[in-house]
């Protein structure tokens, strides 16, 4: 296994596995947050003591899940001071000013409000009390917006300015950070996709009780509350899916090449619906790109480009170039191939080194020489550590079915949440065993959805670290593999007892239902 | 600052509450009358902590996941690089200029696996 993994993919194995644990937490709090706040809000206006059950119900299972995921974030943290220092110092105050603000506003304003959620029954006014339970959901949001703000700032890096002295980007313009269009549908992206899973939780869960026939009122309650949001979250989850390809296909066009399986694009580019990747196709070879796939002609490039017969490149297309293309200004142009962008890159590495050996002489003619080479290339930064085109394409089966199975789960549960909706206002859905256990086991498919996304937006932008500017092997701290093994193996035991922890105390509590003790 | 809290009776008004609440019972310290903001506010505090049941059980998980990813991960585990090897944010610059400038010495390779 050693032999496979070198320091690069273990420091990456060890951030993927932390961000998914931490995906498996955040998107529940941030759909239970939004559903409790939901309840609450009816037990204010009728005054129903039994929708205060149901709320307190809920919030305890928020509560659970919460506790379980709260800081789990913290660890990747840790790790970019770590295993990718490069990277950590090169990225300035531009990601580091989102995480602090998110840390500091957003974390404070859940953690104080969320003790008003828990501790205030009958001590705070119940306008109080509602008003901190929403406050919560939104402080989880926001906290949200920030870490996607960063997120986003590496898959489409803006507002910036690279300083050759100190070989950091200087953030120029916070708004263009935090407005910026990838930014804004990411976190649109994310939090309806929380709705989602809180939705399919809940409606799974309230399943489970009237299979049991426990807990009546609750259930059949809790199942319109949550098949409406997650309703709505799966409608604005495909509107703003729709936005993130559009982005993708003009920002990161590898990553829309790898999610549809493209290596020859073309006008008039089908999408394809399912298909079965054929192993043997690499971008150099003339093998078939599928064993099977269903096509549907023209839509790709209607959603990439928003033109029935509009250009979309393919793999092979973005590593020879040629085609007409946008800038990250937004100018037309002719696409670079990998191997002038290698070029351009290697000379902004180049200018780079002479910049900073031009400093240290004190020598300021050459200083500007540089930095004019420096700033005339920097766009192609990254490239410049590339040793061969392979090295662009990110690992195409990977990205492609997890982009299928993230599309046809988000489909389904379009079609779920209708279907709940309809049977729970015909009153048929406690008598429907089958539709209730559909809605029990579509609880894993919601958590198998929200990580097969994730697997699409951060597998798919390899090789970068920061898109176009820095790869993940030049981010990469020089440190001994067998320390990050160590700390890969202590994590994955770690997360590992708190999700079991999680789902113990879960199903116990489910179990237990509103029964007083 | 201190004294001002004693002057103000803060201070002593936060003591005198710590120890009546660990000397009365609760029923006796609720009918206690204080009008004192921050007293009212500890005193939510301290009685939302005392009447969990399922939250002492979170908060044990809360305090020791916490303290194995700050007092024996970040301490032992995960020392910030630059922070460690240099002294100056010039001496930090100057090596990942290097690191940066000179990617064929420096940098491990990648396999072509995942």
């Amino acid at each position: 296994m050693n032999d496979l993994f070198t320091l690069v993919d273990w420091s990456r194995a060890q951030f993927a596995l932390t961000a998914f644990y931490h995906w498996l937490f955040v998107p529940l709090t941030l759909g239970l947050g939004v559903i409790v706040g939901i309840m609450e809000t009816i037990y204010y206006r009728t005054g129903d003591e039994r929708w205060k059950t149901i709320t307190k119900y809920w919030m305890t299972l928020f509560g659970i899940n919460f506790a379980i995921g709260v800081a789990t974030g913290i660890i990747l943290e840790f790790q970019f001071g770590t295993n990718w220092s490069n990277y950590s110092w090169f990225v300035g105050d531009i990601f580091g000013a989102p995480l602090a603000i998110e840390g500091i506003m957003a974390f404070f304003m859940e953690a104080t409000f969320i003790a008003v959620m828990f501790f205030g029954w009958n001590k705070v006014s119940k306008r109080f009390h509602l008003a901190s339970t929403w406050l919560t959901a939104i402080g989880a949001s926001i906290s949200a917006l920030w870490i996607l703000v960063a997120n986003s700032w590496m898959q489409y890096p803006v507002g910036m300015k690279f300083d050759p002295e100190t070989a950091r980007n200087v953030m120029d313009d916070f708004w263009a950070l935090v407005l910026s269009p990838v930014a804004i549908n990411k976190f649109f992206h994310s939090i309806s996709a929380g709705w989602v899973l809180g939705g399919i939780f809940v409606v799974g869960v309230s399943s489970w009780y009237l299979l049991k026939n426990r807990e009546n009122f609750l259930a059949k309650q809790s199942i319109r509350v949550g098949a409406w949001v997650g309703l709505v979250g799966a409608l604005v989850v495909a509107y703003t899916g729709d936005g993130s390809a559009y982005q993708v296909a003009d920002k990161q066009p590898m990553k829309l090449a790898a999610m549809e399986g493209v290596y020859h694009g073309k006008e008039g580019q089908e999408l394809i619906a399912f298909g079965i990747l054929n192993p043997a196709k690499e971008f150099n070879n003339n093998e078939k790109e599928f064993i099977f796939d269903i096509p549907i002609p023209k839509l790709l490039s209607i959603l990439a480009t928003r033109e029935v017969n509009g250009f979309v490149p393919g793999i092979n297309d973005i590593i020879d170039g040629g085609y007409p293309d946008k800038n990250l200004k937004g100018e037309e142009i002719i696409a670079l191939s990998a191997q002038e962008k290698m070029e351009r890159g290697r000379l902004a590495i180049a200018a780079l080194a002479d910049f900073n050996t031009a400093r240290q002489n004190n020598d300021t003619t050459a200083m500007n020489e540089a930095r004019a080479r420096l700033d005339a290339n920097y766009e192609y930064f990254g490239y410049g550590y590339i040793d061969s085109v392979e090295q662009l394409i990110p690992h195409v089966p990977f990205v492609f079915y997890s982009f299928h199975i993230m599309i046809i789960l988000g489909g389904y549960f379009i079609l779920f949440f209708a279907l709940v909706l309809f049977l729970s206002y015909k009153e048929k859905l406690p008598r429907l065993k089958w539709m209730l256990w559909v809605a029990i086991l579509t609880i894993p498919l919601g958590y198998v959805c929200l990580e097969a996304g994730w697997v699409v937006a951060e597998m798919g932008r390899q090789p970068w670290v920061i898109q176009d500017i820095m790869p993940t092997f030049a981010a990469i701290s020089k440190i001994e593999v067998a320390s990050v093994q160590t700390t890969f193996w202590l994590f994955a035991s770690l997360f590992t007892i708190l999700l079991i922890a999680e789902v113990g105390i879960m199903l116990k509590q489910i179990k237990k239902g509103t029964e007083k003790k | 600052m201190v004294i001002n809290l004693y002057q103000s009776q803060i201070l002593p008004n936060i003591a005198k509450t710590f120890f009546t609440y660990y000397l009365l019972s609760m029923e006796e310290y609720k009918t206690l009358k204080n009008d004192n903001v921050l007293l009212r506010v500890w005193r939510f505090y301290l009685e939302g902590f005392r009447s969990m049941t399922l939250g002492k059980t979170l908060w044990a998980i809360i305090l020791i996941k916490l303290f194995i990813m700050f007092f024996i991960l970040k301490l032992f585990f995960f020392p910030n690089i630059l922070q460690k090897d240099f002294d100056t944010d010039e001496e930090r610059a100057n090596a990942v200029i290097e690191n940066l400038t000179n990617p064929y010495n420096s940098q491990p390779q990648q396999s072509q696996e995942l």
